[in-house]
């Protein structure tokens, strides 16, 4: 890890829990300038909650969290520089393209005419300027994303949180999408990349978080991670340290069921 | 983006805003956003996007709520006390309000999605929840004028300029006591079930009052034959536990100058009661509720009663269903019609109205009013239970209803799943429309007549029920045959059911003329039992040669 870089991100002794269940047991992590994190971990490990407590969506929860050096209880200011893709496509789908992208840009601070312009070139770039004035529920699944993608970045933010941004995206979008982060880090900025597809953590991340059960389980590059479990791919990593064997005769049994009468 | 003429008037309170910390310009934007879908809340999800954006579909639900309006202004008209006219309108605006709170504004009130959306950014919580707040007042102010609006002036009208005032402060605290009334229920229901079982009963109240002004529509009429009536007031004390008297009590006091304590204590506690349920509004249920909202989206994942419900539909299905097609299909549309919300919202207000039509019409045909148990044995020795025959010919027009759905969606299976036929598909959904709605429903209502007529009336109600199997057949048959749950609400074919439903009425017209007329030789019921039956099975045996080339030919 290069720590030699500026903190962006920091959490420290994070436990939260939802109702009796503690989701969350213990987070420490301390994120730095310019790395895209591969946030993996099985369903239910905590990914999302850790991720909406950075954000300020989810309170109550115990520990301290810095971003740009900053506690998140003592203001929003941060969020100034923070973009977010969400998991589920959580728009307000009545509004049209233009309609909702301006509204998210003066949230930010940026007047209409500017962000209207911009978004336009954006939905542009990535061909779907056709529905720009078309209301959001009339968009394809990817189509949604694209404008996720678009919403988050409008205010051209320093830290990213990217939920599975590429679901539902077409294989030449991807790449777009794929370039611009690696492009965006290049830049300085930080992202947060959660993803259940491993081939594409594996490649883009430079540092992979590994968490499960509400604790952080393997913290690395991919090469460190590699090195340790003597694995050849994260997928086999991500199987192992999360103690799951069992695929194969899971599969036999599933085709085994298919077969009978 | 529109600019609304609300927020232009809210701009004059920027300052009152900025004192309170509360960040005006981010707040005025989120609001003009809510405004904005509010305009759209029914989404019309087409693919092309080209077509007008649809006109403003809460404006014209204020149109028909001024309508309401107008028969309640209606009743301010009648001759009686004015303490127990305002009570009625006080009562009927309370009910109307508190109905429209929960069906058409709770998707603002239990909004999860906001949060998600709006906290991210930059903005602070306090913006958002005054948003919420003054949205909430926003709607509930518009919706209570255009209810209230036709009462107002007309008793203004009367009273003169004190009821204006009166009318108004009243209203002010109706609002209050309707918030926090509303927001109980919704925390007793949050905290004892989940957000499935909220939304169920957000649709039953939905249900409840488009029913309400389905039927109320019957009414206003016979408002005035109501005038004959002569009614005084004595009030006694357990009148201090109905709210609308509260509510009431101060024009008595203001505009007859009846000081009494009764009304005197009535409109103190119109008063207090709404200043305290405010105040427990704002300290405990508020920052309870949205807690508490975070349920919503979640669902316990009850385990359903299987085992004697489950079987005996299972045993229904092979009953009547003669291909595992048929009663794959019959089951399948059992399990929508008790789970989609959205098509109960169409059909059971429809049903309501199948219900009650056969005693409006027998209750309007009384003129003469004698005693109570004069018009029952008038009413049982005549013909009023023809009136039944208006309860098939609605029942029939169901059919056509099945056809919509929220999940139209899903409808891809039947271009890919390997059905041979569709006629087995449209057989087991039509059979499983009968034994879930039709049927009960007409068991429902015909046993209530023959509890009113006597069990001599029995032979006529199986008659109804086959000539109403006619007419749902040649509503069947008429329907663009069209298959279950396959197209969006949104998609207009009113043309096709209002023609249906009139050739319906004809039809129905012409079975209940020949009924009547067999009914005075002595076999006659019987012959039409047997001519009807005859018909009946012709057109069941002729109705499903379907292809699937003439369903692609319709719905294309």
């Amino acid at each position: 890890m290069n720590s030699s870089g500026e903190v962006v991100v920091s959490i420290k002794d994070l436990t939260m829990s939802y109702g009796g269940n503690q989701v969350l047991k213990g987070i420490n992590l301390e994120v730095f300038k310019g790395q895209i994190i591969g946030y993996i971990g099985p369903n239910g490990a905590g990914k999302s909650t850790t991720v909406k407590i950075i954000l300020g969506i989810v309170d109550k929860f115990r520990g301290e969290v810095k971003v740009f050096g900053e506690d998140i209880k003592s203001g929003i200011e941060y969020k100034r520089r923070i973009g977010y893709v969400p998991e589920t496509a959580e728009v307000y789908e009545t509004l049209s393209a233009q309609e909702y992208l301006t509204f998210i840009g003066e949230l930010y601070g940026i007047d209409y005419a500017t962000v209207d312009r911009k978004a336009r070139k954006l939905m542009s770039l990535l061909g779907i300027e056709d529905v720009y004035q078309a209301r959001i529920s009339s968009y394809s699944k990817g189509m949604k994303q694209k404008l996720l993608i678009i919403s988050s970045l409008l205010h051209n933010p320093d830290l990213l949180f990217f939920d599975e941004p590429l679901s539902g995206l077409d294989a030449n979008s991807v790449m777009v999408v794929k370039e611009i982060m690696m492009e965006l880090a290049s830049q300085g900025k930080t992202i947060f990349y959660s993803s259940h597809i491993m081939d594409v953590v594996e490649k883009i991340s430079n540092r992979i978080v590994l968490i499960n059960d509400g604790r952080i389980i393997a913290d690395g590059t991919f090469e460190e991670l590699k090195h340790k479990c003597r694995e050849g791919s994260l997928e086999e990593i991500f199987n192992q340290l999360t103690g799951f064997d069992q695929h194969q005769a899971i599969a036999d049994e599933f085709i085994t069921v298919l077969e009978e009468g | 983006m529109k600019d609304f003429s609300v927020l232009k008037l809210l701009d004059k309170l920027a300052h009152l805003f900025n004192k309170l910390h509360v960040d005006y310009p981010t707040m005025r934007r989120i609001l003009q956003v809510k405004l904005l879908m509010d305009e759209r809340r029914v989404p019309t999800i087409l693919s092309n996007s080209q077509k007008p954006e649809g006109k403003n579909s809460f404006k014209s639900s204020l149109f028909l709520y001024g309508f309401i309006g107008l028969f309640i202004g209606l009743l301010m008209l009648l001759p009686l006390p004015l303490f127990v006219t305002m009570n009625i309108v006080f009562g009927t605006i309370m009910f109307m309000v508190m109905a429209t709170m929960i069906s058409d504004f709770s998707t603002v009130l239990l909004d999860v999605k906001d949060k998600n959306i709006l906290l991210p950014r930059p903005v602070d919580s306090k913006s958002v929840n005054t948003a919420k707040i003054i949205h909430i007042v926003i709607y509930l102010i518009t919706i209570t004028l255009s209810i209230s609006g036709p009462a107002l002036l007309i008793g203004s009208i009367k009273h003169g300029i004190v009821f204006t005032l009166i009318f108004l402060i009243e209203l002010i605290l109706i609002c209050f006591l309707v918030v926090f009334i509303t927001s109980i229920l919704y925390l007793a229901i949050l905290s004892m079930f989940d957000g499935e079982k909220l939304k169920d009963i957000i649709n039953y109240f939905q249900i409840l009052l488009s029913a309400f002004m389905l039927i109320s529509y019957q009414f206003i009429g016979r408002i005035f034959d109501l005038s004959r009536v002569t009614i005084t007031y004595d009030p006694a004390w357990w009148h201090f536990f109905i709210p609308t008297t509260w509510f009431a009590a101060p024009f008595t006091l203001f505009i007859e100058h009846n000081f009494t304590g009764f009304f005197t204590w009535s409109s103190l506690l119109g008063i207090i009661i709404p200043g305290l349920t405010t105040l427990l509004y704002v300290f405990l249920v508020m920052p309870y509720f949205e807690s508490k909202l975070q349920k919503l989206n979640s669902s316990s994942g009850h385990i359903r009663q299987t085992n004697i419900k489950e079987k005996l539909q299972q045993a229904a299905a092979r009953l009547l269903c003669f291909s595992p097609t048929e009663s794959a299909f019959y089951r399948f549309t059992q399990n929508m019609l008790a789970n989609e919300r959205k098509l109960k919202l169409r059909m059971y207000p429809h049903l309501a109205f199948a219900i009650i039509m056969p005693f409006i019409i027998m209750a309007s045909s009384i003129k003469n009013v004698g005693s109570f148990s004069d018009i029952i044995s008038h009413i049982a020795s005549g013909n009023y239970f023809f009136g039944l025959y208006m309860t098939a010919a609605f029942l029939a027009i169901t059919p056509t209803m099945l056809s919509a759905s929220e999940e139209y969606r899903g409808a891809w299976i039947y271009r890919a799943l390997p059905i041979e036929s569709p006629a087995p598909v449209l057989k087991g959904a039509l059979k499983a429309l009968l034994s879930r709605i039709i049927l009960p429903v007409y068991l429902f209502t015909a046993l209530i007549l023959i509890l009113i007529c006597g069990v001599r009336i029995i032979p006529d109600i199986i008659l109804i029920f086959i000539n109403m199997l006619i007419l749902i057949m040649l509503s069947f048959k008429m329907n663009n045959k069209e298959l279950p749950f396959y197209r969006d609400f949104q998609t207009n074919q009113n043309y096709t059911v209002i023609g249906v439903m009139i050739l319906l009425f004809i039809v129905c017209g012409a079975c209940a003329g020949l009924h009547l007329f067999l009914q005075s030789i002595t076999p006659g019921v019987a012959v039409n039992i047997v001519a009807s039956l005859a018909i009946l099975s012709g057109l069941w045996y002729k109705s499903f040669h379907i292809t699937w080339k003439d369903i692609i030919k319709n719905s294309l």
